[in-house]
């Protein structure tokens, strides 16, 4: 790469930090200091950062991934992956920056992968611009850790198919225009007989309630789809019949390999803040960067950051290769949630008081954190995919 | 043993001894791999990629359908039209 083209990243990553500064922070979005307590907030509609998610669409983030051709900007994902991370060190609210990773990686990667030119040209380009949201409903009452045990079915008419059952725990359920559903067309054949639908939330017979208020990411709102007698036409089956396990599994590997990467903007900012803090906080006529008790807890931190970029990169260049193992994936995952979630204890306990106050987003990383050890799949089942992968 | 023969009893031994891991389980070419629940979606992936690297092929997710891995000799025929 030429000085001026590095130098021309340079400042573009720059000038997306500070707009999630100034635009996308929990401060400037919902007018207080920190976001709504999890008990007043719940999962509703009001918890969602409107106005955030209209800036972000103004600003074209929606579409970095999307080909120009559907009003998109069309970035390569080593591009868009830099670019997560500059909105991760400037934008303070998880739980937004983890509503933009289900849209880009959970829903327009699936339509741009399998759906047909019509679906693109509706869904696709209604979510690069921001007037569309969408949720992926996967979850199941009795699903589980094994998503795709589902009881959620799909019968043909003449017309299309009708839908019936209840989807659980889908990301921005209570405000999205349409949802991915997963339902069994062929019951005999198991998973294998799973397809994936485009359902509009206006449709007859679907219902998006909001889900109980949830530890963290409350930007990020919860809730459930009852699908009572729900008929969609032909034209809302994404990609062929019974191909609904291996979306699933495409989507996962890229939700696991990228859901994340604005975090390692939020880690590289709980760093500098703690540098800052433990070098200008003067306790006893020394600042206290100069006790190793806090001066190795930031050398972890470091570490565990880099770790997460290395492993970041490798991810990307493993997509970039349509290499489909997820091994690496899972991986990943683990890394930066436990990374950061430990980083996040390390902050707080470097602020002290101040760290554990609500009015300040350490603590709120720390209960944000947590939730991409559940979401995506648990660690536990990540571990299980690893050790599946050698062999054991 | 020819091609397809010997490409089926590779796809055996691997599903047999890297996912199944129990040599007294006996799978014919025809098989219910999917609903006998021989593979689950864990495995298949594990079995895509290992195709992928024997063989030197790529499997798109779109192909990754009943029709295409419901059985080794299916698996077989599938490969024959990638490689």
């Amino acid at each position: 790469m030429q000085p001026d083209q590095e130098q021309s990243i340079h400042e573009e990553l720059e000038s997306i930090t500070h707009f999630a500064q100034k635009s996308l922070c929990v401060a400037n979005t919902l007018g207080v200091a920190n976001e709504l307590a999890p008990d007043d907030a719940g999962s509703t509609s009001k918890s969602f950062p409107h106005a955030a998610w209209e800036a972000c669409a103004n600003a074209g983030i929606q579409g970095w991934t999307t080909p120009t051709t559907y009003g998109g900007q069309g970035y390569s994902t080593s591009d868009t992956c830099k670019r997560l991370a500059a909105l991760g060190l400037g934008c303070d609210d998880n739980g937004l920056l983890f509503a933009l990773g289900t849209q880009m990686w959970g829903i327009q990667k699936a339509i741009l992968r399998f759906g047909s030119d019509s679906q693109k040209e509706k869904y696709v380009r209604g979510l690069s611009s921001g007037e569309m949201i969408g949720g992926h409903a996967i979850n199941e009452p009795d699903s589980g850790s094994d998503a795709l045990n589902l009881s959620c079915t799909a019968k043909q008419t003449s017309n299309g198919y009708v839908l019936n059952g209840l989807k659980t725990y889908i990301t921005l359920a209570p405000v999205a225009r349409f949802s991915l559903v997963y339902a069994s067309t062929n019951k005999e054949h198991g998973r294998w007989g799973i397809s994936a639908f485009l359902v509009d939330a206006t449709t007859t017979g679907y219902n998006a309630k909001p889900a109980d208020a949830m530890m963290g990411l409350n930007s990020a709102p919860v809730g459930s789809i009852v699908l009572d007698n729900c008929e969609v036409p032909k034209t809302a089956l994404l990609g062929k019949e019974g191909l609904g396990a291996s979306i699933f599994n495409y989507l996962q590997l890229w939700e696991r390999s990228l859901l994340l990467a604005p975090q390692l903007g939020t880690m590289k900012r709980q760093l500098n803040n703690c540098i800052h803090f433990a070098k200008t906080h003067v306790r006893n006529g020394v600042p206290i960067s100069s006790h190793q008790s806090i001066s190795h807890k930031i050398a972890n931190m470091a570490i565990k950051l880099n770790t997460c970029q290395a492993l970041q990169d490798n991810a990307v260049n493993i997509l970039d290769a349509d290499e489909q193992s997820g091994y690496h994936a899972s991986m990943l995952k683990i890394q930066i949630n436990e990374a950061f979630e430990q980083n996040s204890r390390d902050a707080i306990a470097i602020f002290g008081a101040l760290g554990y106050s609500a009015n300040e987003e350490h603590e709120r990383n720390l209960r944000d954190a947590i939730g991409s050890s559940i979401y995506g799949g648990t660690n536990d089942m990540q571990r299980v995919l690893i050790a599946s992968h050698l062999g054991l | 043993m020819n091609q397809p023969e010997e490409q089926i009893d590779t796809i055996r031994c691997f599903i047999v001894d890297e996912i199944i891991k129990d040599p007294s389980v006996e799978i014919t070419p025809d098989s219910d791999l999917l609903i006998g629940g021989y593979l689950d979606s864990v495995s298949v992936v594990r079995l895509v990629a290992h195709l992928e690297d024997q063989y030197s092929v790529k499997i798109p997710p779109e192909d990754i359908l009943i029709e295409n891995f419901g059985s080794i000799q299916s698996i077989s025929d599938y490969l024959s039209t990638r490689v």
